[in-house]
């Protein structure tokens, strides 16, 4: 057969072959080194040096810069959600309109649309997106709803026409909650209602023009004459 | 022969070895006992002849241990993908080839660019006839391109068939033929000095 001479050479590489391999003898404590490249391995897998790997630290930056991030968005709003809660203790005590925000926005709206009344905020552009947020924090007052009509009564938003659109939605949502209680709560108000009092009577259930006296003593006699103006149309 | 006639003691860890595989195909906790325990049944079973094919392959006993162990370790790691018991020796086998190839790869590059060393000193018993055999024989093998000499020592030492040959070294099997006739074909003239 052909294969005869491919064996003969065959069987002398393979002699050739099988002492050159007996020369090599391993390690006795071969598998001991395996388990401790396995325990290694492990260990670099699920250890805490995955966390400290080269490639895992830009996404460990990554991921803190998003989680800043985040946590610096979220927070006006948060700080939103907890000041009305937080400042309606100390704003009931003296701080009425200008203690907090929210109240401040919610009453200042109807006052606020008598140019006088939010003494905090000067131009009325720059209290509407300052009262948008805290409106938009105060939504748990859904029952507020049906102030709308009210407001709409006070037409004091023919005055303010660029802010009112934009920001009556929302503000008159939450105008309705604080005005009953507004007027029973300043002591301010009584003096300039007895006067305007025919005039509110005639719309009963409306508070706000008593609130807008209370900024200023003088000034209420002037915007009553103005609402007074503004509504008898 | 290491591989195919494991008659004194490597039957009883190979089939160890194939119901510790059948074992740890039955639950997810018993699969990485199941991994460590193969790899102490294949270690007993294979080690050995693993690290001398390796040794042939790289010409260094301690490079071919450190072949050997990266590939029971990484068995180790994919035992999971492992369902064919059969296939754990051919799959570090197969993996004894490949890492001997990179480490011959980065061999070839290192000594392309290190200085030149000595020559080996002849060793005490280079005056035997088996010596001079073995010595001539094994120099003409690793004069060999890489293939050619993977394809004899995993057919004369291994005593793989060609299929597996082919699956070790990851090509056809008419190409283990082709490199096989070409080896041979290449060390005739050495050989015919010894037979």
């Amino acid at each position: 057969m052909t294969t005869d001479p491919h064996e003969e050479h065959g069987e002398v590489l393979r002699r050739a072959l099988n002492a050159e391999a007996d020369t090599v003898i391993p390690s006795v404590d071969g598998l001991d080194q395996i388990r401790a490249r396995i325990e290694q391995r492990r260990q670099r897998r699920f250890g805490w040096a995955w966390f400290t790997a080269g490639w895992a630290r830009p996404i460990l930056a990554v991921g803190a810069a998003v989680a800043i991030a985040g946590v610096g968005v979220s927070a006006p709003q948060t700080f939103n959600l907890i000041s009305p809660a937080g400042n309606k203790g100390p704003s009931a005590d003296q701080h009425h309109q200008p203690g907090d925000g929210s109240v401040e926005g919610q009453q200042g709206r109807p006052d606020g649309t008598q140019p006088g009344s939010p003494p905090g905020s000067s131009p009325s552009g720059s209290v509407s997106p300052s009262q948008s947020p805290v409106t938009i924090s105060s939504s748990p007052s859904p029952s507020c709803t049906a102030a709308p009509a009210k407001h709409d009564g006070g037409s004091p938003s023919k005055t303010t026409t660029a802010p009112s659109p934009g920001a009556t939605v929302p503000g008159t949502a939450g105008q309705p909650c604080p005005t009953p209680s507004t007027p029973t709560t300043p002591p301010t108000t009584p003096p300039p209602t007895d006067k305007p009092s025919d005039k509110p009577t005639e719309n009963p259930g409306d508070p706000t023009p008593s609130v807008t006296p209370s900024a200023g003593s003088s000034a209420s006699s002037e915007t009553k004459s103005d609402s007074g103006t503004s509504t008898t149309p | 022969m290491p591989f195919r006639k494991p008659d004194d003691e490597g039957a009883r860890p190979t089939d160890v070895t194939e119901t510790l595989v059948a074992r740890g195909t039955a639950g997810a906790v018993a699969v990485a006992w199941d991994a460590d325990q193969a790899v102490t049944a294949l270690y007993s079973a294979n080690y050995r002849s693993l690290v001398r094919l390796a040794a042939m392959l790289v010409r260094d006993a301690g490079t071919a241990e450190e072949v050997v162990q990266d590939a029971f370790v990484a068995m180790h790691g994919g035992w999971r993908r492992l369902r064919d018991p059969d296939k754990a020796l051919s799959y570090l086998r197969q993996s004894v080839v490949n890492r001997s190839r990179s480490v011959l790869r980065h061999r070839a590059v290192v000594e392309k660019y290190a200085p030149k060393g000595l020559p080996d000193a002849p060793s005490a018993e280079a005056g035997a006839i088996g010596e001079l055999e073995r010595s001539a024989v094994v120099k003409a093998l690793h004069k060999l391109p890489n293939r050619q000499r993977e394809a004899l020592v995993l057919r004369y030492y291994a005593d793989l068939s060609e299929a597996e040959i082919a699956h070790a070294m990851g090509i056809s099997r008419g190409a283990v033929k082709s490199h096989t006739a070409r080896g041979m074909a290449a060390l005739r003239n050495v050989l015919e000095q010894f037979s």
